[in-house]
């Protein structure tokens, strides 16, 4: 064999078992949410749905997820009509210290969640604010935005200024403009954003655990649980929760996908 | 009767801080006329193009669209129309949106616009391609998505910036001819912008010649072909041979020149009124112009030189000769004359007083 086929099958047997290594974790957890024993252990002892049926019954695990869903639809809305706005700002508008700017916006991506929960945990405190999903989602609020920011700007910066002037040239007012022509060719990008900032948000502990009251999101009802132990209905929880991004990553990608497609420049005649 | 001006640029100037992109730019462009915009790139021909479309806000001047003033009026509010050099047809819109998309934003009824975008599309002779999407169009295509786009609107003027530049050479000069005949037959005014002087000269009824932010010369193409009014139209325009001189005598109705290379030449005063004997002088001669032969013949300039080489490009070819002074000069021969030259044989090349040109030193007659 030559060396150029040796070096490509182990790049081939590394990638694989990097994909293992990805997604064994969460073959087995999906494997153990069948399992039928209260152990997360093998040997596996039989095929059961239980763990679902207790897990739909337990009213804290599925008001955390009503509660988690309802931090990540909001703060989502926010970020996304908030970061889309600034990233035109950043793109269109010239200012004085908008280097300034630029750096305030990527600061809250760079900031450990520690040190921003208790920051913001120090604010409430002051201002006499009551912690509850609310102050959770203005936390989240801070950072999202600057993710969907960054998102936008990308796709801004990648439309072709042309096609605004040809709008405006055929008689679109500046918000015609928008709507017709921006929106719908920086979507990919807008959705991109949105889709980051609400897995971002679903997920996020640290933030959450300080500032949310009494409150609990998912996150915070799994860490709480743990302390007796795995259970299955947790394995449960995740394996939907799983399904569900695997769903919208496979809608997303397809509908990112066509855009993609259609943004291209043309072939040459 | 003088035709009535559609378009009027007054004194406009255009500054990007220091730096001035269009210096006092005055123009009237008469309607239903087919109006070029000529010159090398950064000679401020788009700029003026994109004040006119109002992309682009004049310093100072005044711009007129059938008498109004239009200067500060946003792009949306005025009746013109462009075609855009990379065509910036809306990718997410198929053949038949992008057309309409003017007459929608006018809100003319649906039935209308479904009407007037069949008509535009079979004008265009984009018959059945309604439905595709602009990346799924040849180039040529796409250009006739472009102008219909444009046209659907029934504009008062059209713009057109370097429309044919991202077509291949074939494709090109079919759409010229093809632009020409949509000219015709719409009659709308069309303000077209290029660097190509062979397209501005084949298309154009009247040619603004741009440089370095203002207007060098205006006039029908056989007009600034053959009396360019400085020597830089006199360069950008065609082929031209240009010989450096000094002035011998302005007398009369003759202006003597001697040129670098020793010989003496003539051409009419008027090619040159201001000037005074021991004046620089460049003279410019078009190769097509010349004639070459083993005397001088019976034309009242001549000058000898070396057969230095030979091109064979069918109708025109082309035949170089270089002067004592080392100057190589073009010499259009029609047919098959140019075979009779030998590499390194002696020849004169003789002209006639009356296609001699001749500027000052500051590039002006």
């Amino acid at each position: 064999m030559s060396n150029r086929r040796i070096s490509r099958l182990a790049l081939t047997v590394l990638a694989v078992c990097a994909m293992i290594f990805i997604y064994m974790p969460i073959a087995m957890l999906v494997l153990f949410s069948f399992n039928d024993s209260p152990f997360v252990a093998f040997p596996m002892s039989g095929f059961t749905t239980r763990w679902y049926t207790d897990l739909f019954a337990d009213r804290r695990i599925i008001g955390s997820v009503w509660n988690s869903l309802f931090v990540g639809g909001v703060s989502t809305a926010i970020a996304t009509v908030a970061g889309t706005c600034a990233a035109f700002a950043m793109a269109r508008v010239s200012f004085r210290g908008k280097t300034l700017v630029r750096i305030i916006i990527i600061l809250p991506l760079m900031i450990p969640s520690i040190m921003l929960g208790l920051s913001l945990l120090s604010v409430f405190v002051q201002l006499h604010i009551h912690r509850s999903l609310v102050t959770v989602i203005l936390g989240y609020c801070t950072f999202t935005t600057s993710f969907v920011t960054l998102v936008v700007g990308a796709s801004l910066h990648n439309l072709d200024p042309s096609l605004e002037e040809a709008a405006r040239d055929l008689y679109a007012r500046p918000t015609g403009v928008f709507f017709r022509v921006t929106l719908p060719l920086i979507a990919p990008g807008v959705i991109a954003g949105a889709l980051f900032a609400f897995t971002l948000a679903f997920d996020e502990y640290v933030i959450a655990f300080l500032n949310s009251g009494t409150q609990e999101t998912i996150p915070l009802v799994i860490m709480g649980m743990m302390k007796y132990g795995l259970s299955p209905k947790i394995n449960a929880l995740a394996a939907l929760i799983y399904a569900a991004s695997f769903l919208l990553a496979v809608v997303a990608s397809t509908v990112l996908l066509r855009r993609g497609r259609l943004r291209r420049p043309a072939p040459a005649a | 009767m003088a035709p009535s001006p559609d378009v009027e640029l007054i004194s406009v100037v255009k500054r990007y801080g220091e730096a001035i992109a269009v210096r006092s730019v005055d123009l009237a462009i008469n309607a239903g006329e087919f109006f070029s915009m000529l010159g090398p790139s950064g000679c401020g021909k788009t700029t003026t193009l994109r004040m006119i479309a109002g992309f682009v806000t004049p310093s100072s001047g005044k711009i007129l669209l059938k008498g109004a003033d239009i200067s500060r009026h946003p792009p949306e509010k005025r009746p013109v129309n462009m075609v855009f050099q990379n065509y910036a047809l809306f990718p997410h819109m198929t053949v038949s949106d992008n057309i309409a998309f003017g007459l929608r934003s006018m809100r003319v009824s649906s039935s209308e616009v479904r009407s007037r975008v069949e008509e535009a599309i079979r004008t265009a002779k984009l018959d059945g391609l309604g439905r595709r999407r602009p990346h799924e169009l040849s180039g040529g295509q796409q250009q006739r998505v472009a102008l219909a786009r444009a046209l659907v609107n029934r504009p008062a003027v059209l713009l057109l910036d370097e429309p044919l530049g991202a077509l291949d050479l074939r494709i090109r000069r079919h759409m010229q001819l093809e632009l020409k005949r949509i000219q015709r037959e719409v009659g709308i005014t069309f303000v077209y912008v290029t660097h190509d002087q062979e397209e501005a000269l084949a298309l154009s009824d009247r040619i603004a010649v741009m440089n370095a932010g203002s207007i060098e010369q205006v006039g029908a193409p056989e007009e600034i072909y053959l009396r360019p009014s400085s020597i830089f139209v006199a360069r950008f325009i065609g082929e031209m041979n240009t010989l450096e001189g000094t002035i011998l005598s302005a007398t009369g109705d003759r202006v003597f020149v001697r040129l670098n290379s020793g010989e003496t030449v003539t051409a009419p005063r008027s090619q040159l009124p201001r000037r005074n004997a021991g004046d620089m002088v460049t003279l410019a001669v078009r190769p097509e112009h010349l004639s070459v032969g083993t005397d001088p013949g019976n034309l009242e300039n001549h000058l000898r030189g070396k057969v230095s080489g030979r091109a064979f490009q069918g109708v025109a070819n082309t035949l170089l000769v270089t002067e004592p002074s080392g100057v190589e000069i073009q010499i259009h021969i029609s047919g098959s004359a140019g075979a009779s030259f030998r590499m390194g044989e002696q020849v004169v090349v003789s002209w006639s007083k009356s296609h001699t040109l001749l500027f000052g030193a500051d590039g002006m007659p």
